[in-house]
């Protein structure tokens, strides 16, 4: 089962649930972060079909309860996301 | 090898002939793995030589997913690693004075570049769209970071916008994607900051080039804070007493050691910000933020063949930065300060705390420990000095013991602890976080000079130490009987 985590910036209140948002997450298995349009859910049991999400703080602490994303569309890299006229 | 060594090739074969470099066969994973090993092997092996119970450098040469390539780890980790490169005549005794004077020496006899057509490092390449950065066993190398790091130890390369004046430093780099890696670049660092502005400024692309494992003193080169408009690749042809060879990148008119194991090529676009970070950082805590910084956009990629990754797993303990800084810093502030006319005696920063600095002085000078901080802070490289501990000439600051021994017997707590607010480091554990991403961490100095004023004959506590309490005939009596009294 694929796993991502993505980093917060502040706090919680910056991650949305149950609606569709774009969010930059990790691949675990790649260890490549991606933007992505997603749903989230703090109870991963709430999220049929998600796959596991861990949340970072901004220094890289891992917040010990995991949350549920459903990846709905692959969007870019992070690089792409900013930079991708000067590709 | 001859000295010197024209390669991190020729080097290798140094370090292992001197038991100095184990080659590791076993598969690796660069997702975590490889950092681990390397980052026990510092802590266990405390920046001592092997042959006196530290840890090897790890040439990692069976990596997980990458056929053919390699990753070389903690190769300047103790003090006889860094004075084989420097072609010091007895590694395993060198000291840091000697290296601190085998450094000055190349800074004040620099040896221009020589330009060659062909490279090692030109063996493969590619363009644009082909490039690839996962081509690379980039290792994610602490868990938690904010990503793969490709680049921890080697140089990189920026040109000033309106001279000749070329930069070298060695800033972390992470990968965003096979074609983008993020860039920490500090405000009021040469390349990073006063080249980029220009760019910036003029809503141009900052050309850019990153040279991975390059010669082990051009490596050295990009992690000293050599003086402003002074070239780094000429101090490098001064150590080596003989010209470094430079070869054109493909894409710009960046010049780079030709030995170079890979070679990125790009721009940095003004204006253009994503997310990099944390790292695990050589203070020894992972305190900056995840925050948003420069992009570099990859444009070309060359290397050799088998290219040999460099990986810095950079931590608490003695880690490259921690026995580097000792030399190149300290080498750097002790030449600074004489030539500016400060007493100073020797200049030693603690080995894996290199952000902090111990100046010894001669007495005699009113507020020395003041003056010879505000010389470091705003030299090349203060922002990374924020604790200074100023001692009289009579401190060994080569000692642990003698240093601790200065800073709380003869600090005043009121009189001794001076704080200064100039620019702070991004990375400074102590400074809050607002004090990180605005960089502006207060500095602290530690005044352990016996104040002026104080007759020493009279009011100075006199030491007691073997040398200081004894007669000089009772010392040589005790000393040559010594053997005679059942002692070893």
């Amino acid at each position: 089962m694929p796993e991502y985590e993505l980093f917060l910036i502040k706090d919680f209140s910056e991650l949305k649930e149950g609606v569709e948002t774009i969010v930059n997450v990790r691949d675990l298995a790649t260890v490549e972060t991606r933007q992505v349009k997603a749903i989230l859910s703090s109870k991963p049991g709430e999220l049929p079909g998600g796959d596991t999400l861990w949340i970072r703080w901004q220094r890289g602490q891992k917040h010990p309860q995991p949350w549920a994303i459903k990846i709905i569309q692959d969007i870019s890299s992070l690089g792409e996301a900013v930079g991708k006229e000067y590709y | 090898m001859p000295f010197p060594h024209d390669s991190v090739r020729d080097a290798i074969v140094d370090w292992e002939a001197a038991g100095e470099l184990a080659r590791i066969k076993k598969e690796v994973d660069w997702n975590l793995e490889a950092g681990a090993i390397a980052r026990r092997a510092l802590e266990i092996g405390e920046g001592k030589n092997v042959n006196h119970g530290g840890q090897p450098a790890m040439l990692f040469e069976n990596i997980k997913g990458y056929p053919g390539h390699s990753i070389i780890s903690s190769s300047i980790c103790n003090l006889k690693r860094m004075a084989i490169i420097f072609g010091h005549p007895n590694p395993d005794k060198a000291t840091w004075r000697e290296l601190q004077d085998l450094y000055i020496a190349g800074l004040e006899h620099p040896i221009k570049p020589v330009v060659v057509k062909k490279a090692p490092c030109k063996e493969n390449k590619t363009f644009g769209n082909d490039c690839n950065l996962y081509t690379f066993p980039a290792p994610m190398i602490h868990e938690g970071d904010g990503g793969r790091y490709m680049c921890t130890y080697h140089a990189t390369i920026t040109k000033d916008k309106n001279s000749d004046w070329v930069n070298w430093g060695m800033y972390r780099h992470m990968i965003h994607d096979r074609r983008s890696l993020g860039c920490l670049f500090v405000y009021g660092q040469h390349g990073p900051n006063m080249f980029y502005q220009q760019y910036e400024d003029a809503n141009e692309p900052m050309p850019c080039a990153i040279a991975i494992n390059p010669d082990p003193l051009s490596a050295i080169a990009a992690a000293s804070p050599i003086p402003a408009k002074m070239s780094e690749v000429d101090a490098v042809g001064g150590w080596r007493k003989k010209p470094l060879e430079l070869v054109k990148c493909e894409t710009n008119d960046i010049y780079v050691p030709a030995s170079s194991e890979i070679v990125i090529e790009g721009i940095v676009p003004p204006h253009v910000r994503a997310y990099e970070g944390p790292f695990g950082e050589y203070t020894g805590f992972r305190a900056s933020p995840r925050d948003l910084r420069p992009v570099f956009v990859v444009k070309c990629i060359t290397w050799r063949n088998n290219p040999i990754l460099s990986m810095a797993s950079v931590g608490r303990g003695r880690d490259e930065g921690g026995i580097i800084a000792p030399v190149v810093k300290s080498a750097f502030y002790r030449k600074l300060l004489t030539d500016a006319g400060w007493p100073v005696k020797e200049v030693h920063c603690y080995p894996g705390v290199a952000d902090l600095v111990i100046v010894s002085v001669k007495r005699g000078r009113p507020r020395v420990a003041q003056g010879v901080a505000a010389a470091i802070y705003s030299a090349a490289g203060g922002l990374y000095s924020y604790a200074i501990l100023v001692c009289d000439e009579d401190t060994d600051v080569f000692n642990t013991d003698d240093v601790i021994n200065s800073l709380v017997e003869k600090v005043h707590p009121e009189r001794g602890i001076w704080v200064y607010h100039q620019q702070g480091s991004p990375l400074q554990p102590s400074a809050d976080l607002k004090e990180r991403m605005d960089q502006t961490g207060p500095q602290i100095v530690y005044d352990a000079t016996w104040p002026l004023d104080w007759p020493l004959e009279i009011t100075a506590p006199p030491k007691v130490t073997f040398a200081a309490m004894y007669s000089k005939e009772l010392q040589d009596k005790v000393v040559k009987n010594w053997t005679s009294y059942g002692l070893k």
